[in-house]
């Protein structure tokens, strides 16, 4: 073996050494690369995910709430015997105004987790909604829409969380 | 995970990426073509599906495996030629690894086997391919046509099922045979690509100083983390350096075969993003200053300059005119995304601003975009920066034809950002603008590799490591491509003195 090589391999080992001891790449490695192997996180480590190979469990351990929420209002179709349901789906401003701490996933990422057809306040066939998310008490819970007031009620009440978050926002309505 | 499947998978994307470079008759190291080969059979693939839904194939497994199989089947048969008129020579293969490329290389694999691992394991999440994309290929698992019950929902808060077919296309082959989530598609193309980046490196630089380089380059923070999260710009990346590379392939050999080749890169980096089409028009002025400078005649010129833009508006167009037009139930009308008010050029320089500002410098006086940069990007600008500026003091006799192109990809992408920030409002700062830049990065590995700082370095190691014996071959280097005498006359502290 050449002496000139083996140098230049300590010194290439030195430069790593380095590289990975400076603040930035030092903690970049830390964070995104070693935490596969210990984490704070447990999901992230390669122990966790190997023992956790079902897909489901893949999407509900990164997907989280998003997911966990299509699917629970899926269920809770299900089992209501709702056939082809579209449900209104609620804006992120009034699960802020009900101080509920959910992301609610927009229409087509709804149906993309759980094959069920969503609507906003907005859309152009919002008066075919038949089913409803709506806060009550602090809780989300699916409602059915029996007829069209019912239906402008909640439609409202959608509405104007976003007409309050765009006016302290200092929007037009 | 279907091993099988991703075999075959594996196979399909080498034999049509081979069978095209057969095609263009691009001949390279065996590395380099099984690489490239790799990087073109993504693309290649993903036109299966696309094409089959053009036809009204329905888009099942086994249709799908058909698919493969003709398409691979169809771009070697200029090979399969060759092979019974017994023209074709086995590759030898030479891995020429040196003991000081381990500890680069190691870290290389052991970062990288992470993103394959994250890119098999986690489902698609970015919100852009959940919207859009993720959903349709899911959906066309399901339904076995592209077309399917996505288009029959509220779209109004999205244009993601708009975009270029080619991650769906991708997902959907995945999806079918290879795992649930698909992905790894994403895998093939950045570890392929990235083990390119170095060869490219190290064809130039002594393997030490490219090693460094590389380190820089692949722990690029938000870079890296686009080689597991699924989404278009790393693929467009790929494909838009690989059309710069083979442009000054062919401005260097005047090889037509080399531009034909080049204008098929440019065309997929617009098949994966449309608006690569503007950076790409940006690029003819480049071309003519060289036809002028060879005196290619105006016709050809203008012939050439047509083939050039001709090819990408075709894939343009293939999906924009064609499959948006007439095959999905949605309407989409382009003009009403593009600005109305061209006479005000202030958008423009804003966003020139304020990219060059932020994403580059990091100087912000929001706290959360102060450094941005570094976190995006790491140190890799400021190395670049750093090397071409002691390169214009000191060394600016030794600029080559591709350290030149290269610096005006760099431009091309500098300027084009803004421009398409300018020509398309929702083009916005911190998403569009900020993984565009990245096609920026290999231009800048591409320009380092000839830079003059670097050559010196890597020769004054050379002449270390192994002394010259009179008579022995040297490697080649910019400064014999930019046309010095002899290898004496390289800027090594020995001849500096």
């Amino acid at each position: 073996m050449n002496f000139k090589k083996i140098i230049l391999f300590v010194a290439a080992c030195l430069i790593l050494l380095i590289f990975f001891n400076t603040t930035f790449y030092g903690n970049w490695f830390q964070t995104k690369i070693y935490r596969a192997w210990e984490s704070e996180a447990e999901v992230e480590t390669f122990d966790y995910q190997w023992d956790h190979m079902d897909p489901v469990q893949r999407k509900i351990d990164k997907l989280s709430s998003t997911y966990t929420f299509s699917q629970q209002v899926a269920e809770f179709l299900k089992k209501k015997g709702a056939k082809n349901p579209l449900v209104l789906l609620p804006t992120q401003e009034y699960m802020k105004e009900r101080q509920i701490d959910l992301i609610i996933p927009e229409p087509i990422v709804f149906y993309y987790h759980c094959g069920i057809k969503g609507a906003w306040y907005n859309s152009a066939n919002v008066n075919q909604a038949d089913w409803a998310i709506v806060a009550k008490n602090g809780e989300l819970t699916i409602i059915p829409i029996e007829n069209q007031p019912e239906r402008d009620a909640i439609i409202a009440s959608y509405k104007s969380a976003v007409d309050k978050a765009n006016q302290a926002a200092g929007q037009p309505k | 995970m279907n091993f099988t499947g991703l075999l075959f998978v594996l196979i399909g994307h080498f034999l049509s990426g081979r069978g095209t470079l057969a095609i263009f008759n691009i001949k390279l190291k065996p590395l380099i073509t099984f690489l490239l080969s790799m990087i073109l059979g993504v693309a290649l693939l993903s036109l299966v599906p696309f094409i089959m839904q053009l036809f009204y194939i329905p888009i099942t497994h086994t249709n799908v495996i058909l698919g493969v199989a003709v398409l691979c089947l169809l771009l070697n048969i200029p090979t399969l030629i060759k092979l019974k008129n017994g023209n074709i020579t086995m590759p030898k293969l030479n891995f020429n690894l040196q003991l000081y490329e381990i500890p680069v290389l190691l870290i290389f694999t052991i970062v990288m086997l992470v993103s394959i691992w994250r890119c098999f394991y986690y489902p698609p999440f970015a919100r852009d391919m959940l919207s859009g994309p993720e959903a349709i290929a899911e959906f066309t698992v399901r339904e076995k046509t592209m077309i399917n019950s996505i288009f029959s929902l509220n779209l109004e808060s999205t244009n993601n099922h708009l975009k270029p077919p080619y991650a769906t296309d991708l997902q959907i082959i995945y999806k079918m045979l290879v795992s649930p989530f698909g992905q790894v598609w994403l895998s093939v193309l950045a570890v392929s690509f990235l083990i390119w980046a170095y060869a490219i490196l190290r064809e130039k630089l002594h393997p030490f100083i490219a090693g460094i380089i590389f380190l820089f380059f692949f722990t690029m923070p938000d870079p890296f983390a686009y080689t597991y999260i699924m989404l278009f710009d790393y693929s467009n990346m790929v494909f838009f350096f690989a059309g710069f590379y083979f442009l000054i392939q062919y401005l260097e050999k005047k090889q037509y075969n080399l531009f034909l080749f080049s204008v098929l890169l440019f065309g997929i980096a617009t098949y994966i993003r449309l608006e690569t089409l503007v950076l790409e028009a940006l690029i003819l002025p480049l071309l003519f200053f060289y036809f002028r400078k060879d005196k290619v005649p105006p016709v050809k010129m203008l012939i050439r300059f047509a083939i050039f833009l001709i090819v990408p508006f075709f894939f343009y167009e293939i999906w924009m005119g064609v499959f948006i037009k007439h095959y999905i139930p949605v309407h989409f009308n382009v003009d009403q995304e593009l600005n109305k008010n061209f006479s005000n050029l202030s958008p423009f320089f804003e966003r020139l601003g304020s990219m060059t500002k932020i994403l580059i410098f990091g100087i912000s006086d929001n706290p959360g975009q102060k450094d941005i940069n570094l976190r995006l990007y790491g140190y890799f600008i400021y190395l670049f920066m750093l090397i071409l500026i002691v390169d214009i003091i000191f060394y600016r006799k030794y600029f080559t034809l591709e350290s030149k192109v290269a610096l005006y990809g760099i431009l091309v992408v500098y300027l084009g950002l803004p421009l398409l920030g300018y020509l398309i409002p929702w083009v916005d700062l911190m998403n569009t603008t900020k993984r565009g830049l990245y096609k920026m990065f290999p231009l800048m590995l591409l320009y380092m590799r000839n830079s003059g700082l670097l050559q010196m370095l890597s020769n004054n190691i050379r002449n270390w490591e192994l002394p010259q014996i009179p008579g022995a071959k040297q490697p080649k280097t910019a400064m014999a491509n930019a046309g010095q005498p002899k290898p004496a006359a390289q800027p090594n502290k020995k001849n500096k003195k």
